[in-house]
């Protein structure tokens, strides 16, 4: 008697936590379901060996066009394509890096499976594409020969446009309120030759882009801060092509890590402010 | 103050048998898994790829999710759904054994029974919707802290309310057949015309809408409070609301309230 007395709360103890048994065999059958490959996307490109991004034909310091120095996006599509093992194959679209809108690129899936060139993390963009998580950030930016804040311009102010998909009117703002009224020229050449000749005090452009043209030449670059936004730059991909994202997301993860993207950032004269960790999606 | 506790420990009775109920009825804990599987694995996946914003060159529609990700949320509430409603056939089951009977003799009130019952099943519900969680990695839903936490809050009142309807649905039904039918009857109108697997575009205006779809299908799909309750899982799960995202928790709020107020007058009749 007293044995069975004894016995009888261990009994129904053990009896309890059996309970949970096929309850949590259920969640781990889930779970572990959960990790099948939703869609070919990654197997795709794996059986041609060839992975093709389409790209912006022009767009420093992105992409160059000068087969030394191709840009920092280019080299590194490059170093995630080689890392991977894959062919890369760069497709350009003049749409890109003009028009700030991606369904008016007029690409498509047999064109290319991923696109890079600075894409803008906007809604717009994301409507249209899955992008992984921000690798650079940008914003508007200040050039200028001198170390003049914004505030103590007086001159003529020029202003390139540059990268699509950030906020032009919130600049156009922000300049008005100073009492700046910018010159638009047409191109970054133009902008660099007017700070060049003295024709205007400083430039007004997008980041990257900004940080390039003072690149070896005896220019400071600003980045504009509130009530200015700063915008943050990744890789696309068509919606639901999940397992192709997954893997180019972890080998950018491994590129920030060994301080490879930290090298080819500063072939481009990128310095840390215009860089994000991809796995913790922190930027400067 | 001993009597405030052994109200409360009456409902935790009631609670906790429900619930060991639940997890030792395998039929129910494969129906939980079944769902998921076929919803989001095998219709989700075979239906993705003719829903994407983009067909080789051809630009469809323009939407910030997937069609999976996009069934995704509907397949929790779907799954909370059946397991609400038909917790609620343990009140037949206690009925039909005279269990119910030693219930209303214990000195706890009718509606601390009720609310024990409810608890229960609605506990049972938000694990089953858990399930359907557990295969967000595959739906490439990122589930942060502050989402599980929301998601987790909406699942409960959904389905504290859903079980009190299925108390109520059971109240009427005399048999453990008849209730499965009717439970069938209710459930799956309720869940297509809750917007679950087609989307009402909210960047449509309300003529534009009704050029796309019949307006008696809009009509049902606006009068149908699970439509907000989707609408509600999909604002938490994939930032989307085809609805004033503020409306999805006040109408399940206002469900999951009038519903056990309606349950509390009909279990007076057991």
């Amino acid at each position: 008697m007293a044995r069975n007395a004894a016995s009888r709360p261990t009994e129904r103890k053990r009896h309890w936590v059996f309970d949970f048994v096929p309850l949590a065999t259920c969640f781990a059958l889930l779970i572990g379901l959960g990790f099948l490959p939703p869609d070919t996307s990654s197997a795709e490109v794996d059986s041609t060996g060839r992975l093709s991004v389409c790209m912006p034909a022009n767009y420093p310091p992105l992409v160059t066009g000068n087969a030394e120095a191709p840009g920092f996006e280019v080299e590194l599509v490059r170093e995630i394509a080689d890392r991977l093992g894959w062919r890369l194959n760069i497709v350009t679209n003049a749409a890109m890096g003009r028009d700030f809108n991606p369904r008016n690129w007029r690409i498509n899936r047999a064109q290319c499976q991923m696109l890079a060139g600075g894409i803008v993390l906007s809604a717009t963009t994301q409507s249209f594409l899955d992008t992984t998580r921000p690798h650079l950030q940008t914003g508007w930016a200040l050039i200028t020969a001198s170390d003049l804040d914004i505030t103590e311009l007086n001159g003529p102010v020029g202003f390139y446009a540059g990268l699509t998909g950030l906020d032009r009117i919130g600049l156009g703002q922000y300049l008005r309120e100073l009492g700046l009224s910018p010159k638009i020229v047409n191109s970054a050449n133009a902008l660099r030759q007017d700070l060049d000749r003295g024709a205007i005090e400083a430039g007004v452009s997008e980041g990257l882009l900004a940080a390039y043209l003072a690149d070896d030449n005896d220019l400071t670059v600003t980045l504009l801060d509130a009530p200015l936004d700063r915008f943050r730059l990744g890789l696309g991909f068509w919606k639901g092509d999940v397992t192709l994202q997954r893997k180019v997301e972890a080998t950018l993860g491994a590129i920030w890590s060994d301080g490879t993207m930290a090298q080819i950032a500063e072939r481009y004269g990128l310095d840390s402010e215009f860089l994000c960790d991809p796995k913790e999606q922190t930027c400067a | 103050m001993g009597s405030v506790l052994g109200q409360l420990g009456g409902v935790y009775a009631i609670w906790l048998r429900e619930v060991k109920r639940a997890l030792r009825d395998k039929g129910q804990l494969i129906g939980g898994v079944s769902r998921p599987l076929l919803w989001v694995l095998i219709l989700g996946i075979g239906l993705n790829p003719y829903f994407r914003g983009e067909v080789y060159g051809e630009v469809r529609f323009v939407v910030p999710y997937t069609y999976i990700q996009f069934i995704f949320p509907a397949v929790v509430v779907l799954n909370i759904l059946y397991t609400s409603v038909q917790s609620a056939v343990s009140l037949i089951w206690d009925r039909e054994f005279g269990f119910m009977r030693e219930v209303m003799v214990a000195p706890i009130s009718r509606n601390l029974v009720l609310l024990g019952k409810v608890l229960g099943g609605a506990t049972t519900a938000v694990i089953h919707g858990c399930m359907v969680l557990a295969v967000a990695h595959f739906v490439g839903i990122g589930l942060t802290l502050e989402t599980i936490i929301k998601a987790l809050g909406l699942m409960f009142l959904l389905s504290f309310g859903l079980t009190a309807f299925g108390i109520i649905i059971a109240n009427y039904v005399r048999g453990f057949e008849g209730f499965g039918v009717f439970s069938n009857a209710v459930i799956l109108p309720l869940y297509f015309t809750a917007s679950s697997v087609f989307p009402l575009d909210p960047a449509l205006t309300r003529a534009q809408t009704l050029v796309t779809y019949p307006e008696w299908l809009v009509v049902i799909v606006e009068h149908n409070p699970m439509t907000y309750a989707v609408d509600a899982m999909r604002g938490i799960l994939i930032r989307f609301n085809q609805f004033d995202p503020a409306m999805g928790f006040a109408v399940v709020a206002g469900m999951a309230a009038s519903l056990f107020a309606l349950a509390m007058w009909e279990f007076r009749k057991i």
